[in-house]
């Protein structure tokens, strides 16, 4: 199973060019069933990155483009009067799909962003005084660009929150680029995927990363790690949901190296992804300079 | 490794360098203080100089020039001092070419030696709180050699071991056996201070006019009344005419005649001295001393004297009984009749005062009646006088000072047939009474007489007689205000000043009976009380032991050990290079580093890193035996793990 883990890394790999790194994080992000945010300036392969991840879950997925037009019924459903049963009927949006691109999510207003707040956190919609629940698993990736770029609405810091990871995969190394033009040729990079996961695998997957093994000294540790930030004045503090991401993140970081225990590494390599956005929710992905701050001056006696 | 000392910790080193340089001051002649300078001066040019110069050779050269110079004058100064001389070249030549933490070792074992001996020199308190104070920057400027980066926390850290090693200190100092000194320090060629060998007509107002400290004086009892407090010093028994000086006699140890005081009729009173650096051997003493302290000996006419030249501050117990002193040797009498034949005024009046007067006691008196009635003064500063001192003050100028009025008696009575001699010493003193203690400056230096009549050596002040108010209530009762002031330094005319003053010599006097006082008799008396109240303190001993053990013991149920054990166990074998460790790197990845510097050792430290992560992150015992076992086995060469810097 775990194989089947690492062929899907590698093609993710051949996918996007030359991130290894952000590729792991983002597959710890959806073993951890938490919602990604890719953050980026436009062309640099989210939107591609989102697809491919999808993908090669093997999950249903919808790709909704968000524009500042949008209507948080657009993503929920509307409820449409049938005349011939007499009766409303609802018709299901895009939200009721296992994985759900939301590309450019802060070009919505904030009325449509905020629609999705329950979406994923209490995976279930309401509307018109009904709820209804959302298929299991259920994933939201989201792409946005950059704060400064004109026509964007910063996402409010609760829903910030509710992402478990934020990533940027930041412009290719120079080889990287080059391999990337030599197969400009050949078509849609996604023909490169090979492999796809089954429900049932994702799930069993899921079910192992709850069950790794995380010692008290890490959990110590992690704890060191979110009271730094709790203490300083120069940035958000972390809250319980952002600790419990943070844990869930690491045991997923350590089922990907293979491990059935939680080592203090995996800690610090999640830590700016899952911290970063909770400490400032104003920085750019590309900056970890606050979380660096914390794993620098924290003591790690592991 | 390799560590560039700073430009602060080496202006530091030659700061505490030059600091003792200046307090070992006795120990070196001022040449060699002044080459010594020059040497560590020689550190900048030599730095600028081109690096094909070999430093190394040419420094070599010159402490080797310099070593033979001290050599040369070694028969001068003493093989004591030429071994601290020895040690500062070697210091000082160190220090000059000293570029590396490395070097900084033995240049500063040398320094906490060096500090160490200026302790011989100097026991005042204030020197001592230097020399203490230098010591602390020694060891600030070696701890900031090692310590890290943060500079508070260093300080903090420093301030701890020092606390850490105060009981050891004060065990030291409580119960370590006082040794005899392996060597004897040298005798200073310093200034002799008090009352000289010789007593000119003048010697002691100029000596009344240092307002430095004599001695100290504690008495177990009562304290005398101040008639009585005729300190004896010296005894002058050869008179030139001019100027009184102390018999040979004097010079050798005689063996001392049999206790002769009625020590049931006249009261005995207990005393402790703690006598000032005079660099001369005699002493201060009341009457007739009975019992000596083992510090001191008998000296001839019934004085005390130390066993070397008081070159440090020297305290001794004594008991005295306040009589007439008994005669001490057959040849003393007529010691004391001789006479100068350069004042024949004086042998004339004294004829005319004998005929009418049938015993010494009867001539005293009148000689008493003659200063009374005749128009004499007493003055703190009198007119010169010539060679025939006697007869111009007599007959003349009539103005003098006690030593005036001492040795004209003294010669009247000879004239007249009586045996007497004149008496140096310090009548009175400053009493504290809060602090008990008599405090006798130079400023209370006195003279006297001594005449011989019914066996034994009677004394008589004339100064008493001229100006009572000097005994009753001491010298500025007699003294006009233009000679008060002639005689007050300048800074004492503020009261800030002279009660700051005051209070740091009482805090002396206190130093020198805690600290300095401290002896062997002392330490045996600690002892004894130690062991009579063994049973409590033993009782006690165990009763804190206890408490301690329970208080740990709680605090170790209370809260778990800081660190898991593997932790600890890395951290214990790594101890060499663990402090490398950035703060929040974690051990695996600084294993990683550690590799690659070193490389042999490699498959070691991977084997470690794996059993650790079992042991610690996945709670295998297993790995934490196998972990335990690997450790051990290879703990040498963990030991011996490289760092570079």
């Amino acid at each position: 199973m775990l194989a089947q883990l690492h062929q899907i890394e590698q093609s993710l790999n051949q996918v996007i060019l030359g991130k290894p790194q952000q590729i792991r994080l983002a597959l710890c992000c959806l073993l951890a069933e938490g919602h990604l945010l890719l953050e980026d300036l436009p062309g640099l392969g989210k939107t591609t990155l989102a697809h491919a991840l999808a993908n090669s879950l093997g999950l249903t997925y919808r790709r909704v483009q968000f524009t500042s037009d949008l209507l948080p019924a657009d993503l929920t459903g509307i409820s449409i009067y049938d005349a011939r049963s007499q009766q409303f009927h609802f018709q299901p949006g895009p939200v009721f799909s296992q994985v759900l691109l939301a590309d450019e999510i802060n070009r919505a207003s904030p009325k449509t962003q905020s629609a999705l707040l329950e979406a994923m956190e209490e995976r279930q919609v309401s509307t018109d005084g009904e709820t209804r629940p959302l298929p299991s698993p259920f994933f939201v990736i989201a792409t946005q660009n950059p704060l400064f770029h004109a026509g964007t609405s910063a996402l409010p810091e609760s829903q910030l929150d509710r992402f478990l990871m934020r990533l940027s995969l930041g412009f290719p190394a120079r080889a990287a680029e080059h391999q990337l033009l030599l197969d400009d040729s050949k078509g849609s990079r996604l023909q490169f995927l090979s492999q796809q996961l089954d429900s049932d695998t994702l799930q069993n997957l899921q079910q192992q990363v709850s069950a790794i093994k995380v010692s008290d000294a890490v959990i110590d540790y992690l704890l060191s790690l979110v009271d730094a930030s709790r203490s300083r004045n120069d940035m958000l503090p972390l809250s319980p949901r952002a600790s419990k991401a943070l844990l869930r993140a690491s045991k997923a970081h350590a089922l990907i190296a293979g491990r059935d225990f939680v080592i203090a590494d995996d800690v610090q390599q999640v830590f700016p992804s899952v911290a970063e956005h909770r400490l400032d929710p104003r920085s750019s992905a590309a900056s970890h300079s606050l979380s660096q701050i914390i794993l620098e001056q924290t003591l790690c006696p592991l | 490794m390799l560590v560039l000392l700073s430009r602060q910790v080496i202006l530091s080193f030659c700061f505490i360098l030059v600091a003792i340089i200046g307090l070992l001051q006795q120990a070196l002649p001022l040449w060699y203080s002044a080459i010594l300078l020059l040497l560590l001066l020689y550190r900048w040019p030599l730095q600028q100089s081109s690096p094909k110069v070999n430093k190394l050779k040419r420094i070599n050269i010159v402490a080797a020039l310099i070593l033979l110079l001290l050599l040369i004058s070694l028969k001068q100064s003493g093989i004591f001092h030429f071994m601290l001389q020895i040690l500062l070249l070697s210091a000082v030549s160190r220090l000059v070419l000293i570029r590396q933490r490395h070097d900084s070792h033995q240049l500063l074992w040398v320094l906490y030696f060096l500090l160490a001996c200026c302790f011989i020199f100097y026991q005042s308190i204030v020197i001592s709180l230097f020399i203490l104070a230098l010591l602390l920057f020694t060891l600030y400027n070696h701890y900031q050699l090692y310590a890290s980066k943060q500079h508070r926390v260093q300080l903090l850290q420093l301030g701890k071991a020092l606390l850490l090693t105060l009981p050891i200190w004060l065990a030291l100092f409580l119960l370590f056996p006082r040794l005899q000194p392996l060597w004897r320090i040298p005798t200073a060629e310093s200034a002799i201070t008090g009352l000289a060998d010789t007593l000119d007509p003048g010697s002691i107002e100029k000596l009344v006019q240092s307002d430095t400290l004599a001695f100290r004086a504690i008495f177990n009892g009562p304290l005398p009344s101040r008639q009585q407090l005729y300190w004896r010093a010296k005894v002058y028994e050869d008179f030139d005419g001019r100027s009184w000086t102390v018999n040979q006699r004097f010079e050798r140890n005689q063996a001392r005649g049999p206790v002769t005081g009625n020590s049931e009729t006249d009261p005995l009173i207990r005393y402790q001295i703690i006598a000032e650096v005079s660099n001369q051997r005699s002493l201060f003493s009341l009457g007739e001393p009975l019992q000596f302290a083992n510090t001191v000996r008998p000296a001839a006419a019934y004085l005390v004297e130390a066993r070397r030249p008081v070159s440090q501050r020297l305290s001794y117990q004594l008991t005295s009984v306040l009589t007439a002193i008994p005669e001490d040797n057959a040849t003393e009498q007529r010691l004391n009749l001789r006479t100068a034949s350069a004042n024949p005024k004086t042998a004339a009046l004294a004829r005319q005062l004998a005929a009418s007067a049938d015993s010494a006691t009867a001539l005293i008196e009148q000689i008493s009646t003659l200063f009374r009635q005749q128009p004499y003064y007493y003055s703190l500063n009198p007119p010169r006088l010539g060679n025939n001192s006697i007869d111009a003050f007599l007959f003349d100028t009539r103005t003098g000072f006690c030593s005036h009025y001492a040795s004209a008696t003294a010669v009247l009575l000879r004239e007249a047939g009586i045996p007497a001699r004149v008496v140096g010493g310090y009548q009175g003193g400053v009493w504290h009474e809060e602090q008990q203690y008599l405090e006798v400056r130079q400023r209370e230096a006195h003279a006297w007489i001594e005449y011989f009549a019914d066996g034994r050596w009677q004394y008589f002040d004339p100064t008493a007689v001229i100006a009572p108010e000097r005994v009753i209530a001491g010298l500025d009762a007699v003294l006009s205000a233009d000679e008060q002031n002639q005689l007050q330094a300048n800074w004492r005319r503020f009261s800030a000043f002279n009660y700051l003053g005051q209070q740091l010599l009482h805090l002396d006097y206190y130093w020198s009976v805690w600290v300095l006082g401290f002896d062997d008799s002392q330490q045996y008396n600690l002892w004894q009380q130690l062991k009579a109240a063994s049973k409590i303190l033993a009782m006690l001993g165990a009763l804190l032991l206890i408490v301690i053990i329970l208080w740990y013991w709680q605090r170790y149920q209370r809260q778990p050990a800081k660190y898991a054990v593997p932790v600890q166990l890395m951290q214990r074998h790594l101890a060499g290079v663990i402090s490398y460790k950035p703060a929040g790197q974690h051990l695996s990845q600084f294993i990683t580093v550690l590799k690659g510097h070193n490389p042999a050792q490699a498959s070691l430290l991977d084997e470690l890193d794996g059993l650790y992560q079992r042991a610690l992150f996945a709670d295998n015992q297993q790995a934490l035996a196998q972990l335990t076992l690997l450790l051990k086995r290879n703990s040498k060469t963990l030991a011996k793990l490289n760092w570079p810097d």
